[in-house]
């Protein structure tokens, strides 16, 4: 059950004439988003709900061990609910990747080697709920947050349906508490709630789901040579940053109409200045659940320049296995990690030139990561690496350049509107006509370019 | 609806959802009046391989010619042969009408009479070539048909077959789509996006090359499953009655059959297809059948069933080339 399709929609529709009938009951509404939640993820796959039951049950017991055992037992109980995600999500994600590679490493060694592979559907958004999961049972274990006694509230928590399948990856001190009281719905929530589901639809079905075609287009002809390349990455990074934002903001705008805050998980990365800053700008949810659960606990940069580079490169080679069992991911994530260990975030420079290499380097780098992150293979990479360079240009750039250029341009005008006001929502602002005339025009070309069935958004696989 | 969860009234509820939906229905309300009043461009919704081809058909015969060699048929006309070589080797200007749909008779009929009206004097002969596929074919392709019907009418186009579409029309989508969207250039998805590109480069590919158009697929397996046994069906008599009267007097109706993958049929298919082209020539009131065309060739030469790859198509114009040789010489003998 996809954000952009018609079912959704009727799901959502039928959900929230049930959430108002329960006004008043608390545990009710969480029994109902839970309810709700399990009947969303089954809709792709039912068998996979006990996957999700199985982490959530896991780590609610952990919780309350931790909290009631034996000091001296913490340790175990941790490595229990570690032992469970990490097993559960490595099993269905990167076993047979992991016996393919070593197969593969054994055969260029000379050896012959047959490993078993399983070939097991990938439950979808298991590094996202397995993540947040994770993340409750380690701040408990930190003593950052007390566990609770709530099982319909922390089986909302995992399960919320909203971000259970593509994140944003939340923390339970912020999103547990939310669950153990009144969640008002204001007027301000609601205008919010509108303005993100429209933006994230329309950054989804108008602008992702056609730059995917120009993608394609590249991408699915091995032969692609020239300024296309280029072209077709500078495509893929902002269809994958639509596609994805597109599904964080529908996700914290449907939260937001249950009186839900979600955290923010995409700040205008396209403006970052260095990597670092690019990092606090995409995918927030993830970079700071890998910067404090693994990074700051492998020392981060209190320790010797090589060791902070190790930190970093460790980090973010778990950050690109993360996304997918791929050699392309795990480049990317290196990519990043060199990235970010040797242009070391600087004080910001006021002069304007500095700022405006600190950008232009920074997207060509980020983009160049884009092209790792797409290729599907490896050979695409080295060859479309030294393909770029050469002087071929098809008959129909002309075209290609028309086409990114119509694509590209709502989001320019709303990204530039959003960074000037200094404000996400900046259409909130304004009066009502006014407001309305921008979301009711998003609204029409939505459903102009949507398909009822929906179509998958790429972070679903991950 | 004050209460201690939900803290705003009804009414600031409705204009929140209300607002967007009014204006959205305000938007369709404009484009359908824009539409009535004349005040937008003519539909042409170039937006995929099959409706580009149309279009492009459409306009080439409604576009003044002196092609003395017509060629009409379904894709396999359009795919397997080339008008530029053919008009070269003929030394008589060849036009390529064949279209990508599944299309009927009817349709072809109407394709050539646009033709004869936007040209002075009648073509010498006019090529009526499909696949063994069409012929046993009972039903076209509803929407095509429709999709065709409307592009020459002017009018805007929709296909009323499901629920979704009806909601579409409704808001004028189909209006925005055919008029607007169509005009831009759309990528094509698959081998027809890496070979053309977009819907406007295909447009003009098949202006630069006399109508064809290579088909840069591969054969799979699926291609070469289904019914073997092949028939004329009788529901192109009616068609076939209307395809003929339409060949204007003072040109020669001739008619034939594309190959297919040698795989694919029964061992004694020479014999077959030589009874089927008979059968079906004998629709055509008038006509000489192309019995000199090869009733299969081999697999690796085909990029579908009834599509040849291009490194194939030279060899198969040049068949052609040959039959309608010794045509004209009956005929001017």
């Amino acid at each position: 059950m996809y954000f952009n399709s018609a079912v959704f929609f009727w799901f959502l529709g039928a959900f929230l004439l049930l959430h108002f009938l329960l006004r008043g009951s608390l545990a009710g509404r969480n029994w109902l988003i839970v309810g709700a939640s399990y009947f969303f993820y089954g809709w792709w796959d039912w068998r996979f709900l006990s996957l999700l039951l199985l982490s959530s049950l896991v780590d609610f017991f952990v919780g309350q061990a931790l909290a009631a055992g034996k000091p001296e037992n913490r340790r175990r109980w941790l490595g229990l609910s570690l032992g469970v995600n990490l097993g559960v999500l490595g099993f269905f994600k990167y076993f047979d990747f992991f016996s393919e590679s070593v197969a593969g490493g054994l055969e260029a060694l000379g050896f012959e080697a047959s490993l078993p592979l399983l070939g097991v559907v990938l439950p979808v958004g298991i590094s996202f709920y397995t993540f947040q999961s994770l993340g409750y049972t380690i701040d408990v274990y930190r003593g950052r947050l007390r566990p609770t006694r709530d099982l319909g509230a922390f089986l909302a928590y995992i399960s919320f349906f909203p971000q259970l399948v593509a994140g944003p990856i939340e923390r339970a001190t912020n999103l547990l508490p939310q669950f153990t009281s009144t969640r008002p719905i204001t007027k301000d929530r609601l205008e919010a709630g509108v303005w993100l589901i429209l933006w994230g639809l329309f950054k989804k079905v108008v602008i992702a789901d056609n730059l995917a075609y120009l993608v394609d287009l590249v991408y699915g002809d091995g032969a692609a040579a020239g300024p296309i390349v280029l072209l077709a990455t500078v495509a893929f990074g902002f269809q994958i940053y639509c596609d994805f934002s597109g599904y964080s903001d529908i996700a914290r705008g449907v939260a937001s109409l249950l009186g839900v805050r979600l955290m923010v998980n995409f700040n205008l990365p396209y403006f970052a200045t260095s990597p670092s800053d690019f990092w606090r700008r995409w995918h927030i949810s993830l970079s700071t659940w890998f910067r404090d659960y693994l990074y700051i606990p492998l020392g981060g940069n209190r320790c010797s320049a090589a060791r902070y580079r190790f930190n970093l490169l460790l980090t973010m080679l778990l950050a690109g296995l993360w996304h997918g069992a791929g050699w392309n991911f795990l480049l990317w994530g290196l990519w990043h990690g060199a990235l970010l260990g040797v242009i070391r975030a600087r004080t910001p420079e006021d002069s304007r030139w500095s700022k405006g290499w600190g950008w232009a380097s920074t997207m060509a780098l980020v983009f160049y990561g884009w092209l790792l992150f797409r290729a599907q293979s490896l050979e695409q990479i080295v060859q479309f690496t030294w393909n770029v360079w050469e002087p071929a240009v098809p008959v129909w750039l002309g075209s290609y350049l028309v086409s990114l250029g119509l694509f590209l341009l709502p989001l320019a005008v709303i990204e530039i509107w959003q960074k000037l006001a200094a404000d996400a929502m900046p259409a909130l602002q304004l009066r009502p006509g006014y407001r309305w005339a921008i979301h009711g025009t998003m609204l029409y070309a939505i459903l102009l370019f949507g398909e009822t069935r929906g179509t998958a958004f790429i972070y679903f696989q991950f | 609806m004050h209460s201690h969860e939900y803290r705003f009234r009804l009414v600031e509820g409705m204009q929140a959802v209300g607002g967007p939906v009014a204006v959205a229905l305000l938007w369709a309300a404009v484009v359908w009046l824009g539409a009535a009043a004349g005040v937008w461009p003519s539909p042409r919704p170039m937006l995929d391989v099959d409706r580009t081809v149309l279009i492009r058909q459409a306009d080439a015969s409604g576009e003044s010619s002196s092609a003395e060699v017509l060629l009409i048929g379904d894709s396999s006309c359009l795919m397997n042969v080339d008008a530029t070589y053919l008009t070269a080797r003929l030394g008589a200007e060849t036009l390529n009408l064949g279209t990508l749909s599944y299309l009927d008779l009817d349709s072809f009929a109407s394709l050539l009479n646009r033709h004869l009206k936007s040209r002075s004097g009648a073509p010498k002969t006019v090529v009526l070539l499909v696949h063994p596929d069409f012929v046993r074919r009972y039903t076209s392709a509803r929407a095509h048909v429709e999709a065709w019907e409307h592009y020459l009418a002017g009018r805007d186009h929709w296909f009323d077959g499901t629920s979704e579409w009806g909601v579409r029309r409704w808001l004028g989508l189909h209006i925005v789509e055919g008029r607007f969207l169509g005009r831009l250039p759309v990528p094509l998805e698959g081998k027809f996006g890496s070979r053309y590109g977009f819907t406007t480069n295909l447009y003009r590919y098949q202006a630069d090359h006399r109508g064809s158009l290579p088909d840069p697929r591969t054969l799979k397996e699926a291609d070469l499953a289904g019914d073997r046994n092949y028939w004329v069906a009788p529901v192109h008599r009616r068609g076939a009655a209307a395809f003929a009267a339409a060949v204007p007097e003072g040109s020669r109706l001739l008619t034939g059959l594309t190959p297919l993958p040698e795989s694919f049929p029964p061992d004694d298919f020479a014999a077959a297809y030589h009874r089927l082209l008979l059968e079906w020539s004998a629709l055509f009131e008038g006509s000489s059948a192309l019995f000199g065309l090869p009733p299969t060739l081999a697999d690796e030469r085909f990029a579908t069933r009834a599509h040849l790859r291009p490194e194939a198509i030279e060899d198969y114009t040049e068949a052609l080339n040959r039959e309608l040789v010794a045509a004209f010489s009956d005929q001017d003998g």
